[in-house]
């Protein structure tokens, strides 16, 4: 009777080491498959905003061929009435034709776009000087379409630095920044305006 | 727009007498209603006294002596709110076009016209679905180079319980829609930010999952307007070149002159904006409510806070290829 006693003891203590032994296994198991989850999540989440990022500036490329289009369409329209402003389409056609050999999303087509801005703005004070062209229908649609992308380039930049501050934030803030360090991403650059055009633009072209 | 002295000088000159017809008439409702319940009440204590004494059992003659007792004041309620359903639509049909006429004088008018269900629910305006609708007071017309319309509207939505089905009011306003100056595809939702008030920047993450299913969030930069508003998009770009930051400042504008809740939504180049409602209307009346200016002025001011939205979001500037 001891003896069977002795033996009902022996497998309860047995069976119970085994659960213990299971539990350790499980959560061995567990605690780096929850830890890998995680770093995939995050690892993930970067990927995600640094595409997010390329997606924005491609959008931004996209709206400016549409200006680099239609300069043409507006300097050819004017360019009868204005004899006298030669230099004002010299300029634009050169800054057109700069921009669309620039690599894209490089530093040097920002600034050629910027500068195209300004001398479309210069453009458009001088056409106010022409009572026969404010009074085409042709050059005012082509107005209208180019303050149209102008809006257009200004909303995707504005979607470009959002997507870029949701990036920088992860490549920066722990502990989303330890993974991106050891994975190679690094926080990019916001689209800014240069200190000339903080100043207010001179609206008197002569 | 006109201005509340103007539209008072209006009422002085040309509603003052129509108000007082309809008082006139209120007062004849509650005469005849008292006229009848009175009676009935009277007669039906005097069945019950008689009825009461008759079986010399006070107990037992009570419930039937309450049950005759009761039929006065039943009658006496469903005749209230029968005239005061009456008297509503006799203050709507008389008072709805003169008010709007002064308001404005570009415009149709529809008594029992609405704007069309589909608008909503594409917009996703109120993204939920519309099980009952119905509205009216519906306007159309132009405001310089904008076209617009509205009406009021009653949304509601099919709940199902254990009990069976009933219908949950989802919302009751006034829903305005206009031609916006922009052209633009995709869909835009702007709603008001109840949760960030609440909860700060943690309501964001709860935010962007949009149980509502509108699109993505779209943090925008203006921190006002995020306060007030949130923004939700099935792209990025779209809402940044509709909401730029004059219009953003003149929606927390417009929001503060409404003083309720609203909400806009930009679809198929065209705005909505929804106006939730902060009075009754004309129609909702009772024979206890004296008929008067004060009783007026509201749908007046309702109709010049609609009017003036072309005005307030700068619809009519057109510089761009939309014309």
């Amino acid at each position: 009777m001891a003896g069977l006693e002795e033996g009902r003891a022996g497998r309860y203590d047995r069976r119970q080491a085994q659960t213990e032994e299971s539990k350790v296994i499980w959560i061995v198991i567990a605690v780096p498959v929850f830890i890998l989850l995680v770093l995939v999540f995050i690892y993930n989440g970067l990927v995600f905003r640094r595409n997010r990022v390329d997606q924005a500036f491609s959008s931004i490329d996209v709206y400016l061929k549409l200006r680099y289009d239609l300069i043409p369409n507006l300097v050819g329209a004017v360019k009868g009435y204005m004899d006298h402003e030669e230099a004002v389409f010299t300029e634009i056609t050169e800054l057109r034709s700069k921009a669309m050999k620039a690599a894209p999303g490089s530093n040097e087509v920002i600034d050629l776009n910027n500068m195209i801005g300004r001398a479309l703005t210069g453009l458009y004070g001088v056409i106010e000087n022409y009572p026969e062209l404010k009074a085409s229908e042709n050059v005012m649609h082509l107005q209208r379409s180019l303050n149209e992308i102008e809006e257009k380039i200004s909303a995707s930049r504005r979607a470009f630095n959002a997507a870029v501050t949701d990036y920088n934030n992860s490549c920066e803030m722990f502990p989303s920044s330890v993974i991106a360090n050891m994975t190679g991403h690094r926080s990019r650059a916001f689209f800014s305006i240069e200190d000339s055009e903080r100043a207010n633009p001179d609206a008197s072209l002569r | 727009m006109k201005t509340a002295q103007e539209f008072r000088e209006f009422y002085d000159a040309e509603l003052r007498g129509v108000v007082a017809g309809l008082e006139a008439l209120r007062k004849q409702y509650i005469l005849v209603t008292a006229g009848v319940a009175v009676p009935i009440l009277g007669l039906t204590c005097w069945m019950a006294f008689l009825l009461m004494r008759k079986t010399n059992d006070i107990a037992g003659a009570a419930l039937p002596g309450l049950l005759l007792v009761t039929f006065g004041p039943i009658v006496g309620a469903l005749m209230w709110f029968g005239w005061s359903h009456r008297l509503g639509l006799c203050i709507e049909a008389d008072l709805t076009e003169p008010i709007l006429r002064f308001a404005t004088s570009d415009y149709t008018y529809k008594p029992e016209g609405v704007i069309e269900k589909t608008w909503i629910e594409r917009s996703m305006l109120l993204n939920t679905d519309i099980d009952r609708y119905s509205g009216a007071h519906f306007v159309t017309g132009t405001i310089g180079k904008t076209a617009f319309s509205f009406s009021h509207v009653h949304a509601e939505a099919k709940n199902h319980t254990d009990d069976g089905s009933e219908y949950d009011s989802i919302f009751k306003g006034w829903i305005f829609v206009a031609d916006f100056n922009k052209r633009f595809r995709g869909h835009v939702a702007v709603v008001e930010d109840l949760a960030e008030r609440a909860w700060g920047r943690f309501a964001r993450k709860a935010q962007r999952l949009d149980p509502m299913q509108r699109g993505e969030l779209v943090e925008l930069e203006d921190p006002e307007f995020e306060w007030h508003f949130a923004v939700y998009s099935d792209k990025q770009v779209t809402p940044r070149y509709i909401l730029d930051s004059a219009t953003m400042s003149r929606i927390v504008d417009l929001k503060q002159k409404a003083g309720r809740t609203i909400a806009l939504a930009f679809f198929r180049s065209h705005v909505l904006v929804a106006l939730h409602g902060k009075h009754e209307g004309l129609r909702r009346t009772g024979l206890h409510r004296p008929i008067g200016y004060e009783r007026v002025l509201p749908f007046f001011e309702d109709a010049q806070l609609l009017l003036g939205i072309v005005d307030d979001l700068d619809l009519n500037t057109r510089i761009w290829t939309k014309e």
